[in-house]
């Protein structure tokens, strides 16, 4: 399959982000952020701590306002609780009074009772869809947190969003349920063909699934280069081993840690 | 492992019986200093008819003083932890009424509100509205980023974001507060029975005192704590129905 129409999808024109630290000058967490992601792309946004990836992320989400700049999807403005954005946090953030299924149906009943009723099927469908079903009625204590994130991957998906935001929803994970759910996300935007915006902070993961990846820099937090994947989906574990992938990781280790490539 | 946790209390509680009984008796201590456990077991006994009157006149007050003060302190805890606004105007008073010693004012209340229910209502209420309202808000504010930003990315209303995120996450944090506030009330009750009333659990310890009938006094003050107890393992058996995650949680941590 082919991904990204190029036909854009998410812009980010100019956008800077300051938070006030009480000191004279403000902290520039993001400074002179231009990005577009075209319709269907897999972006993960890569960097070392602090270079801002989280802060863009929420940016894009709209959970948070630029300082300057503007932010855009197919031609709107960004807004809190836009239904064209679907988010799933680094920790799965299912509300414990509720049931899995509950949880998985929320965004629908925020918006009203009536579309919560509507969604049933969708929910017990995604549930399905990664294995879930069984404990649909269960609380989310009862999971392990593999179980729980896929189950918050379900909650992103329930109004059909155009865009899935990830904040590094796999690295609260064991390395095996990791490499599980890398692979159900890849089928996820296979099926779905959604554009998503995923940050990371590792490098195998980004290679394996993303078909742009946007390589931040610290102080101020900025972009130092977007590279295109360029392998074809979809992707097996043999992917990390072709040569396309070896100059990925190459390229983004000096892009990060210098020309030495982060060896020690 | 769980008869061991009924036998050993058991046990204990009998032996300092035992040593009291014998003490009292071995070193002649007046009754009316101290009675022996089994004089007032058998005061006890002799009140069995109409302990049930006074056990109900205090239940009254507890109970009503406790729903009245849920049905204040709860809204006020949202109100505080949801508005800067009034929580800057309101909670310095509310703090300096919390510290205000409510056995002196008590007979303020009196002359104000009459020797009736009334007054003791208002006891009770002044004893029990603070942890209350101080849990509900603590709840409130206490809410996870994480959950605020689910809220704000599925665009939840702020009272929708209230009532099925803040509160719920609160819930636990209530009961602690209505735990608290159940057996303040039963104090409330008691000093507001000293003061005014004519039938109570407190009236009668006040009137078995006044005629040095410890061994009444020291049964009343028993059924006093049992009614606490119970009345304390009700709002705990409350919250495992409506709340079971909440104590699972708290048994984790």
């Amino acid at each position: 399959m082919t991904v990204g129409g190029n036909q854009a999808h998410v812009v980010v024109s100019e956008v800077a982000k300051e938070f006030e630290t009480g000191a004279a000058e403000p902290f520039v967490a993001l400074d002179n952020i231009d990005l577009t992601i075209d319709q269907g792309e897999f972006v993960l946004l890569l960097g070392p701590s602090g270079c801002g990836k989280s802060t863009l992320l929420r940016l894009i989400a709209g959970l948070d306002a630029p300082t300057r700049g503007d932010i855009q999807v197919s031609g709107d403005r960004i807004t809190a609780g836009f239904d064209r954005i679907g988010m799933v946090f680094q920790q799965p953030t299912l509300l414990p009074w509720l049931s899995i299924f509950e949880n998985v149906v929320y965004p629908a009943r925020v918006r009203s009772r009536r579309l919560a009723q509507e969604k049933r099927d969708e929910a017990l469908r995604l549930l399905e869809m990664v294995g879930l079903s069984r404990v649909a009625d269960q609380p989310p204590s009862s999971l392990s947190g593999g179980m729980q994130q896929r189950a918050a991957i379900c909650r992103s998906l329930i109004l059909d969003p155009e865009i899935l935001v990830m904040d590094e929803p796999f690295s609260a994970l064991d390395a095996m349920t990791r490499e599980e759910l890398q692979f159900e996300l890849l089928r996820i935007h296979a099926d779905s063909g959604k554009t998503i915006v995923f940050v990371t902070h590792s490098i195998p993961e980004a290679v394996l699934m993303s078909s742009k990846i946007v390589v931040m820099a610290t102080s101020p937090g900025r972009i130092a280069e977007t590279l295109e994947t360029g392998m074809p989906y979809p992707r097996t574990l043999d992917t990390l081993r072709l040569d396309r992938a070896r100059q990925l990781d190459n390229r983004i280790r000096e892009l990060i840690y210098g020309r030495d490539r982060g060896q020690p | 492992m769980k008869l061991r946790l009924i036998l050993l209390p058991t046990a204990s509680l009998a032996a300092m019986l035992a040593i009291w009984e014998v003490a009292v008796f071995g070193f002649e201590i007046p009754a009316y200093l101290l009675p022996a456990p089994s004089r007032v077991w058998s005061a006890a006994v002799d009140i069995a008819a109409v302990l049930p009157r006074h056990i109900t006149a205090t239940l009254l007050t507890v109970l009503s003083g406790f729903a009245l003060s849920t049905a204040i302190s709860i809204p006020l805890g949202v109100g505080l932890s949801i508005n800067k606004t009034v929580s800057e105007a309101l909670y310095p008073l509310l703090v300096f009424a919390n510290a205000v010693p409510v056995i002196a004012v008590a007979p303020i209340i009196v002359v104000m509100f009459g020797t009736g229910l009334e007054s003791r209502l208002v006891i009770t209420l002044m004893v029990c509205f603070f942890p209350i309202m101080v849990a509900t808000a603590t709840g409130i504010l206490d809410t996870p980023r994480e959950y605020l930003d689910l809220s704000k990315s599925t665009g939840a209303s702020f009272g929708t974001e209230l009532l099925t995120i803040r509160m719920p996450h609160a819930a636990p944090f209530i009961f602690s507060g209505l735990k608290i506030g159940i057996t303040l009330s039963v104090i409330g009750a008691v000093v507001g029975e000293f003061i005014t009333s004519q039938k109570g659990l407190g009236f009668l310890i006040v009137s078995a005192t006044t005629n040095f009938d410890l061994a009444q006094a020291i049964a009343s003050v028993v059924a006093l704590a049992l009614m606490s107890v119970v009345l304390y393992q009700i709002v705990q058996q409350v919250q495992k129905i409506w709340l079971p995650w909440s104590i699972k949680a708290e048994s984790m941590t």
